[in-house]
């Protein structure tokens, strides 16, 4: 399979799409619409039919790129193939190509913990990922992305993470998607320069990017990629470093305390901001 | 090293099936009941008022963390709290709480009913000599407390339909007589509706002329709502 043109036929700044905003997306001249959107398929496969006409108009008009949460590609068990053929029956319905999920694992012998849980990172743990993507892949008919996760907890680890990441995309064959605010998070949390581990990372494999907002824990003492705040500014500096580097598309998550989208389309101009400078740039 | 063992330790300690080893694993047992509890919580409010008011926090929390080691099977996070309420019913958690499945119960039907997925079909005159049946998204239940006015102190049979009202654009429960409840149990496509009443009457000894139009009228008003299709 082809990977050069992955993401390719997306271009400009996407918003992950959520339930609140859909009462405020209107197709006219004069409403804002992002240039591509992302959707979870775990909060869409089952939505109810006041949901449903609502997103099949959107994906009429605007390009969907989907990303997953719980396929736990580190996991023990192979993706059940009741939820893959509901996933793939999802994204051709909706004409979605791009797919991605993460490094890591979410559930273990078929119990979900719904949260992304770090894996170690060892050679073996490598061989074992890169059969589940590929099982996913050839399920899907689709190649995946991958993306870095935040972690709080390091597994036992014979390799270092960008070490662990690039093989895994080679192995694998998968794209990365490369989450800057995952890599802010961790290089504060593990103590490592951002920018020298973005360095290290195989840049030419990343699909797109993510950019999203987090918070210091008291409690814990870490910083929490919650998905909850706006978009922090070391992340949008984060943002911009890469966005110097590759040619690539970013775009905004958030999952929690969601605001109206008229607000989270002020930070969507900011990226765009961002952005735009960047194909300047070019 | 073996991979798998140590993911198993570790998620042995994030789901307090082990005790936590470092601090930096007690960031993800708290993350993990964090969303659990998010979830279940917000499914069942009225439970959690009722855990809160008595006291029940830590049983609460004994009962997720319980959940959480072997029950929470689907990747749809909303159909986390009909798991959870499956997980109590075989379990002794909150034997206090005679009227727990009611409650439970009662509380996810408004989401299950909320999520339905297909349009209802298109409206047509409703006719006794069509074949109709229950929606699959009404929810048609016995109770033992009286749920809808949250009174749970004395045992009180009830029987509640619950539906989604597209005039008001929200779900509705209504208390029904214990015949309608039972007619729209017995009610199948096989046969009509006239067919069906006359069955029923029949079955149940009573007098087709005496609740015939009583019953054509109530089933005209559900088939406008949908909640016979």
């Amino acid at each position: 399979m082809d990977l050069t043109n992955f993401m390719k036929s997306i271009k400009g700044c996407g918003l992950g799409l959520r339930t609140e905003f859909l009462k405020d997306i209107h197709f006219d001249t004069k409403s804002f619409s992002p240039d591509w959107w992302e959707v979870t398929p775990e909060n869409w496969i089952d939505m109810p039919i006041w949901y449903r006409e609502k997103f099949e108009e959107i994906s009429e008009h605007t390009p969907f790129v989907a990303h997953g949460v719980s396929l736990s590609l580190g996991s023990n068990k192979r993706p059940k193939k009741k939820y893959l053929k509901e996933l793939k029956s999802f994204l051709d319905t909706y004409n979605i190509k791009y797919y991605s999920e993460h490094i890591s694992y979410s559930s273990y012998d078929n119990v979900q913990a719904h949260e992304l849980l770090p894996v170690p990172l060892t050679k073996k743990m490598i061989h074992l990922m890169s059969d589940n993507i590929k099982y996913v892949e050839d399920f899907l008919g689709r190649n995946i992305s991958i993306e870095n996760a935040s972690y709080y907890h390091a597994e036992s680890s014979k390799l270092t993470e960008s070490d662990f990441i690039n093989e895994l995309l080679h192995q694998s064959g998968a794209k990365l998607l490369l989450d800057v605010n995952n890599v802010y998070v961790n290089s504060i949390n593990h103590s490592y320069d951002p920018k020298k581990f973005l360095k290290s990372l195989d840049l030419d494999k990343v699909s797109y990017i993510h950019v999203a907002g987090h918070y210091f824990d008291e409690e814990v003492q870490m910083i929490i990629d919650s998905h909850g705040t706006p978009v922090n500014n070391e992340t949008w500096d984060l943002l911009q470093y890469t966005l110097d580097k590759i040619d690539v598309s970013p775009m905004i998550e958030r999952d929690n305390n969601i605001p109206t989208l008229k607000v989270i389309e002020k930070e969507y101009k900011k990226m765009k901001k961002i952005y735009d400078k960047r194909v300047s740039h070019g | 090293m073996d991979e798998r063992k140590e993911q198993k330790s570790f998620i042995d300690q994030v789901k307090g099936k082990k005790k936590i080893q470092k601090s930096s694993i007690g960031v993800y047992k708290y993350l993990v009941h964090h969303s659990f509890f998010e979830v279940i919580t917000n499914a069942y409010p009225e439970f959690y008022t009722i855990v809160k008011n008595k006291k029940l926090e830590k049983e609460f929390d004994k009962s997720i963390f319980k959940f959480m080691q072997k029950s929470a099977l689907s990747p749809y996070i909303w159909k986390m709290p009909n798991e959870y309420r499956k997980f109590l019913k075989k379990t002794n958690y909150f034997k206090n709480l005679p009227y727990l499945q009611d409650l439970l119960y009662f509380e996810y039907s408004e989401l299950f009913i909320f999520m339905q997925k297909n349009r209802l079909k298109k409206h047509y005159k409703f006719r006794m000599g069509n074949k109709y049946k229950l929606s699959k998204y009404a929810s048609l239940k016995k109770y033992n407390y009286d749920v809808v006015n949250k009174v749970f102190n004395k045992k009180n049979q009830c029987f509640i339909l619950g539906y989604f009202d597209n005039e008001t654009d929200d779900v509705v429960y209504r208390p029904i007589d214990k015949l309608l409840y039972h007619f729209l149990k017995f009610i199948d496509k096989k046969e009509s509706l006239k067919v069906n009443l006359r069955l029923f009457f029949k079955q149940n000894n009573l007098s087709y002329k005496e609740y015939a139009e009583v019953f054509k009228n109530v089933l005209n008003e559900l088939y406008s709502k949908k909640v016979i299709v």
